[in-house]
């Protein structure tokens, strides 16, 4: 099945700085992806190009096969994007924004999103901007959602949210993709949300594609073990191997795709004792992604 | 669609800025246009003089360049300065033979200024008709305002109605008049401060020219052409007036400036309208400015232009009696007109000679 | 389409555009009892006199009426779509980037006109009253430049504000001003019978400028 979306070889540079370097990855259709990275990392950049928003200096873009700034409107009618932060026009009340949108897509359904209204704890005649951050996404989500498109693209849909809203996005988004029939793409720092919620995973480091695998690879391979600190030897870490070893006064902990024998021969080739308590431990994805990615 | 915005981006700021930067470059240099000279004709030397302008410093000057101080150049000048004149007890008692009566030169000093912005300058087409024999010292403004189009009409300001019976009226007396309707032409001088009124000069749909005034609230409407003499009949009738300009002067003689329709400039001038063609060389009613002074003795014509200042003098029967002409100096031919045409290849000036235009140059 | 845009632009103005049109409107009701007053107490006479001899035209104090709304118009229409970058929810409507920020022009254009426009006829009522067609005519003609320059104005001004980037934003700024001012050059009587023409293309043609600015926030430029 052709992709959903298509990033080919993508560049770009600001200036002489460079934001994205030979990018590539696809979205299937019918499949959650989430697109991770730490601040600067280039999602940002990746996301106003899909959004057309930036032209690439090099490389292709594509939506249902069409060049992402050249998009035609029957495509960009079965699209669906919150713009960061929940951006909507505040001067609308709720029904004057759905009002509003209808008439644009073929598809509407305006019951999905005066359900989802009915739960928040708004006014009819209430201005958008009036409200909090948390009712504005749910206004976001359910204009989203009522437009019944094929594709979805979140740009950090958490920003701003208390835990309930986040939840409440995550299980919505759930629902709603159940029947296998849409795609989205979404960025957030909030890593421990999309544990139950994504099906592929891809992490940019420095402008570049580190990880693209599904999610229960990603959480299934790559492991953890923590063993007692014994002897001098100082942090280590392998990015084409995605190996990482951290150095505690105490207790020291290796990263890496391996199982436990594997753990093992790569300590020893690093020439490290294997101490005492040299056990696996469970690693959630946000601790995955910190040792895929580093903490500076 | 965003080429054609481009293309039009690109169009209008060129245009704007062939306009803007020739504006301010204008505005840096500062530099005055090099003034052209105030003629004088002196009946006691029989020549020109002139007043020039050097950067702002006057000088007195005859046609041959001989500097003046101020007391002789006004010596030179008795009709222009009798009152200084008359103060240093300096003012001859008659020249040419003619009498110098202070009262009598004041009478008989005359000064009319044609500019080309005058002429084709649009304005409301509706004229205040002046009782012309009210029998009072001072003229008054009427009530009401006249219209000519189809027909004649009177517009009463304080009703904004039509004053029925006076336009009936005058329409009987421009039918009679074999008056061809719509005008060509309307000119009068619609003020109150002058000596006595001319009324209007009409020229009608087939070129004739007409005078109207209106005397003891009567139409008095006069096809010139039917009441001038045999000698100026003929003129009249192929003359075709194309801008005719009103001001009245204290001794009646000259009833008021025409263009005719060949661009000829002529003084309308006494009882029997006689044309007077004023010699000028070569005047462009669009281009050149007019002056026109007369006094006890002569009569002064001077046009001036951008690149040329002519002058000629006529005695009291309008015969040529001298003439001058020169070449001014051209800002264009300046340095600072030089850089100006290196820098600006073409400039787009907006001129108000009446109506705003713009020029391409 | 249209109806909806045009929907979101009347929800976001419509106070704003009240206010306006009313204030604008009061404004000429007030000249016109003014002229009125004069045209009652003095002899109308002197009214026509000043108008046609000395350049005193009762609705002067309008001169630059249009040009002030026009900016006011378009800042409040615009401000809001450049902050937070909400002008990117309409580019992403199924629909052409010509044809969506067209249809602002054209709201903004047309409300604009249903503000200026009702002030203007009682303008030109009331001087039907005191005065002749002629002098109609030419308040007509005396009027029509300023309107242009309204026009101009809340064009030039949106091609402004939709420019992403300060160095742009000033050129446009510049360009706009000098336009604008070819409309207030000082004249009486039917002055720019022959330049109306040519400005009233001029500005017809600025209309595209805006989709410019727009085409180049779309894009990117400048974040």
């Amino acid at each position: 099945m052709p992709p959903v979306i298509e990033c080919r070889n993508l560049t770009h540079y600001f200036g002489s700085k460079p934001a994205l370097r030979d990018v590539s990855w696809q979205v299937l259709p019918g499949r959650i992806c989430g697109l991770l990275g730490r601040n600067g990392a280039g999602k940002t950049t990746t996301i106003n190009i899909l959004n057309s928003f930036i032209e690439p200096t090099a490389g292709r873009c594509l939506l249902f096969g069409e060049d992402a700034h050249r998009l035609s409107p029957s495509v960009k009618a079965r699209i669906g994007y919150l713009i960061e932060g929940h951006v909507q026009y505040g001067f609308f009340n709720v029904r004057q924004i759905e009002k509003f949108y209808a008439p644009f897509y073929p598809k509407w359904n305006p019951d999905i999103y005066y359900h989802l209204i009915s739960k928040l704890d708004i006014a009819e005649k209430q201005r958008v901007s009036t409200m909090s951050c948390g009712q504005r996404s749910q206004v976001a989500l359910g204009l989203i959602l009522a437009q019944n498109p094929d594709l979805i693209i979140f740009d950090d849909y958490s920003m701003g949210l208390d835990p309930g809203y986040r939840r409440l996005f995550v299980e919505v988004i759930r629902d709603y993709a159940a029947d296998r029939k849409r795609s989205i793409l979404l960025t957030s720092h909030i890593i421990q949300d999309l544990e139950g919620l994504i099906d592929d995973v891809i992490i940019y480091q420095r402008g570049r594609v580190l990880i693209d695998m599904e999610l229960k690879d990603l959480l299934g391979n790559f492991r953890k073990f923590v063993f007692e600190t014994a002897g001098d030897f100082k942090d280590f870490y392998d990015e084409p191997n995605h190996l990482r070893l951290e150095r505690g006064e105490k207790t020291s902990t290796l990263y890496g795709f391996l199982d436990q024998t594997a753990a093992s021969v790569s300590l020893n080739q690093l020439g490290i004792a294997c101490g005492r308590g040299f056990r696996e431990e469970k690693i959630p994805l946000e601790d995955i992604f910190i040792a895929l990615t580093g903490k500076y | 669609m965003k080429t054609i915005a481009r293309i039009i981006l690109l169009a209008l700021g060129v245009l704007l800025l062939s306009h803007y930067l020739p504006e301010g470059y204008r505005l840096l240099i500062a530099k005055r246009y090099p003034r052209p000279p105030i003629a004088f004709y002196s009946c006691v030397q029989k020549n020109f003089l002139f007043y020039r302008y050097n950067n702002d410093t006057l000088t007195m000057v005859d046609e041959r360049g001989t500097n003046y101080e101020r007391s002789d150049f006004e010596q030179l000048l008795p009709l222009d300065n009798y009152l200084q004149l008359l103060r240093d007890d300096n003012l001859p008692k008659a020249i040419d033979g003619v009498a110098l009566v202070p009262e009598k030169i004041k009478r008989e000093r005359i000064s009319l200024r044609i500019r080309p912005d005058m002429i084709d300058s649009p304005g409301v087409p509706l004229y205040p008709l002046l009782e012309a024999e009210s029998g009072r010292v001072r003229l008054e403004m009427p009530d009401d305002f006249m219209r000519i189009n189809s027909r004649v009409e009177f517009v009463i300001a304080a009703s904004n109605a039509l004053d029925a019976a006076k336009s009936e009226k005058f329409i009987r007396a421009f039918q009679t008049a074999g008056f061809a309707f719509p005008p060509r032409l309307i000119a009068g001088n619609a003020t109150t401060l002058k000596p006595y009124d001319e009324g209007y000069f009409l020229v009608d749909h087939a070129g004739a020219a007409f005078q109207l005034r209106m005397v003891h609230g009567e139409p008095d409407l006069k096809k010139i052409s039917e009441v001038a003499p045999p000698a100026t009949k003929a003129q009249w009738e192929t003359l075709n007036p194309r801008f005719i300009h009103v001001q009245e002067v204290e001794t009646h003689e000259i009833r008021c400036f025409l263009i005719s329709g060949d661009n000829r400039p002529w003084l309308v001038v006494g009882k029997d309208y006689r044309l007077v063609p004023l010699p000028l060389d070569d005047y462009e009613p669009s281009r050149d400015s007019l002056v026109i002074r007369g006094d006890l003795l002569n009569r002064l014509i001077t046009a001036a232009n951008e690149d040329t200042f002519q002058a000629v003098a006529l005695d009291r029967d309008y015969q040529v009696v001298r003439r001058y002409h020169e070449s001014l100096p051209n800002l264009r031919n300046t340095a600072v007109g030089k850089v100006r045409a290196i820098l600006f290849p073409f400039t787009l000036d907006f001129e108000d000679d009446g109506c705003w235009e713009f020029f391409m140059r | 389409m249209f109806k909806s845009l045009a929907y979101k632009e009347w929800i976001k103005l419509r106070i704003y555009w009240g206010l306006i049109f009313l204030a604008h409107l009061a404004f000429c009701l007030f000249l016109c009892l003014q002229l009125r007053r004069i045209c009652k107490v003095n002899a109308a006479l002197s009214v026509w006199d000043n108008w046609l001899f000395k350049d005193f035209l009762f609705f002067r104090p309008c001169q630059f009426g249009p040009l002030l709304m026009g900016i006011v118009f378009a800042a409040l229409q615009f401000f809001p779509e450049i902050l937070a970058k909400r002008l990117r929810l309409v580019l992403h409507l199924p629909l052409s980037e010509e044809r969506a920020v067209g249809a602002h022009l054209g709201v903004g254009l047309g409300l604009l006109t249903l503000a200026f426009l009702p002030g203007v006829a009682l303008l030109a009522f009331c001087a039907s009253i005191w005065f002749p067609h002629e002098f109609l005519l030419n308040l007509a003609y005396i009027y029509a430049p300023w309107l242009l320059g309204g026009y101009a104005a809340y064009l030039f001004s949106a091609f402004t504000l939709l420019e992403p980037t300060w160095r742009y934003r000033v050129f446009n700024f510049l360009l706009g001003a000098s336009f604008v001012r070819l409309c207030y050059f000082p004249t009486t009587y039917d002055g720019y019978l022959r330049l109306l023409a040519w400005l009233g293309l001029a500005t017809a043609a600025a209309v595209v400028l805006p989709l410019l600015s727009a085409n180049r926030f779309g894009k990117g430029y400048g974040s």
